[in-house]
């Protein structure tokens, strides 16, 4: 926009502008009936984990007291045997636990982060979860082509406040995965959970871009390299 | 079941509220693809219980307001997963849309509080009720959001 510092009024008239231009370039021109089956899938409670930067996953030997309660749809109890790692940060404890969900009626495979004070007692699961392999419908994942070569996986980042935390799900021969940014290296160790390898990265919150790459015994797996920039807008 | 007169109202606020919600959720999550989605998803939610709705425009905001969150976490967790559509392209007046882009790569709680306090028109105060977290954080967010932007505009 200047160079000068920008006033609150400024500001806040050029967001109102920006949100109403924006808003008005959506129209009505969708065929949809009200009420009509969308045909997509349907929305399930399973969702996030609240993470900030600090914390560093054990192994859970040691977490046997840290369990929470779970349940198929509220928050009931989580065995203590499912859960793979766990931590704190920003006071809040989070867990890595094995999924407990199914998917047409079979166990779902794969891995989910808890945190504690998101799913207290009573209330709605509110977690999210990784896999490993290539979804094929609704009732599960195709690994074939995953396991066939180690630099595929899968991962995912969750926005909490200001924080990050991104999880992987990689193949079973990996055994860290190396972060580096502006400031550090880092190899995140690897949970093997149903077959594959589940690792997690607390996203410091000054940390713009980092890099992760797949290794394998010290090695880095060609084509596992990937670039992850936060909050920076694309420009040309 | 609902009653026919319950299904006029449906069909009413339906027609009047579609366009409204599909551009707020656009706001709050930058596809138009989801928007669709979870507009038509809040709409088919309500009208099973649309006798017992008492401020139609007011809860299908807030369905709207959930479905999409809990769509952005599902899109960062499935990132890889599953292709993401890409957003059609929209031309937009270069401040316009250098703005957009800041909005859009701000966490997802600061950018609800963007959306609903500058295009909702809401007090924090209500902000903190419909997004379920303290005053203090839900201003605090805004702090931030505006701070962020502040910075990037300048």
């Amino acid at each position: 926009m200047t160079n000068e510092p920008i006033t609150d009024l400024r500001l806040d008239q050029h967001l109102r502008h920006t949100l109403e231009t924006v808003a008005e370039t959506v129209t009505a021109d969708v065929s949809a009936a009200p009420g009509g089956n969308t045909g997509k899938r349907p929305h399930r409670r399973y969702r996030r984990i609240g993470l900030v930067a600090g914390a560093v996953a054990v192994p859970l030997a040691l977490a046997a007291a840290a369990f929470i309660q779970s349940g198929p749809e509220y928050v009931d109890q989580i065995p203590p045997e499912s859960i793979i790692a766990k931590g704190n940060v920003g006071g809040s404890d989070y867990l890595l636990v094995e999924n407990r969900r199914t998917e047409c009626d079979r166990p779902a495979q794969g891995v989910e982060l808890v945190e504690e004070r998101e799913n207290l007692f009573g209330s709605e699961w509110n977690t999210v979860g990784e896999q490993y392999g290539e979804r094929v419908d609704d009732c599960g994942v195709d690994t074939k082509r995953y396991l066939a070569n180690p630099a595929l996986f899968n991962d995912g980042g969750v926005p909490v406040g200001d924080a990050l935390v991104w999880l992987w799900a990689v193949h079973p021969d990996v055994t860290a995965v190396r972060i580096t940014t502006s400031a550090d290296v880092e190899d995140l160790p690897v949970y093997t959970v149903d077959g594959a390898g589940y690792a997690l990265f607390e996203v410091p919150d000054d940390v713009e871009a980092f890099t992760a790459e797949l290794l394998i015994n010290g090695e880095v797996v060609p084509g596992s390299a990937e670039v992850h920039r936060l909050n920076a807008p694309a420009r040309d | 079941m609902p009653t026919e007169k319950a299904s006029a109202g449906f069909e009413e606020t339906y027609r009047e509220q579609r366009l409204p919600l599909l551009r707020f959720a656009y706001l709050l999550c930058g596809s138009r693809e989801t928007s669709e989605d979870v507009v038509q998803s809040a709409f088919a939610s309500a009208q099973s219980r649309w006798d017992q709705i008492q401020s139609p425009a007011s809860y299908l905001r807030r369905s709207v307001l959930n479905l999409v969150k809990d769509g952005q976490r599902r899109r960062y967790r499935l990132a890889t997963l599953v292709p993401v559509a890409q957003s059609e392209a929209v031309v937009l007046p270069p401040e316009v849309d250098e703005t957009w882009t800041l909005i859009q790569h701000l966490p997802w709680p600061q950018r609800a509080v963007v959306v609903l306090h500058y295009y909702e028109d809401l007090p924090l105060v209500e902000i903190a009720q419909v997004l379920e977290r303290s005053e203090s954080t839900v201003r605090s967010d805004h702090r931030r959001a505006l701070d962020k932007l502040r910075k990037a505009l300048r």
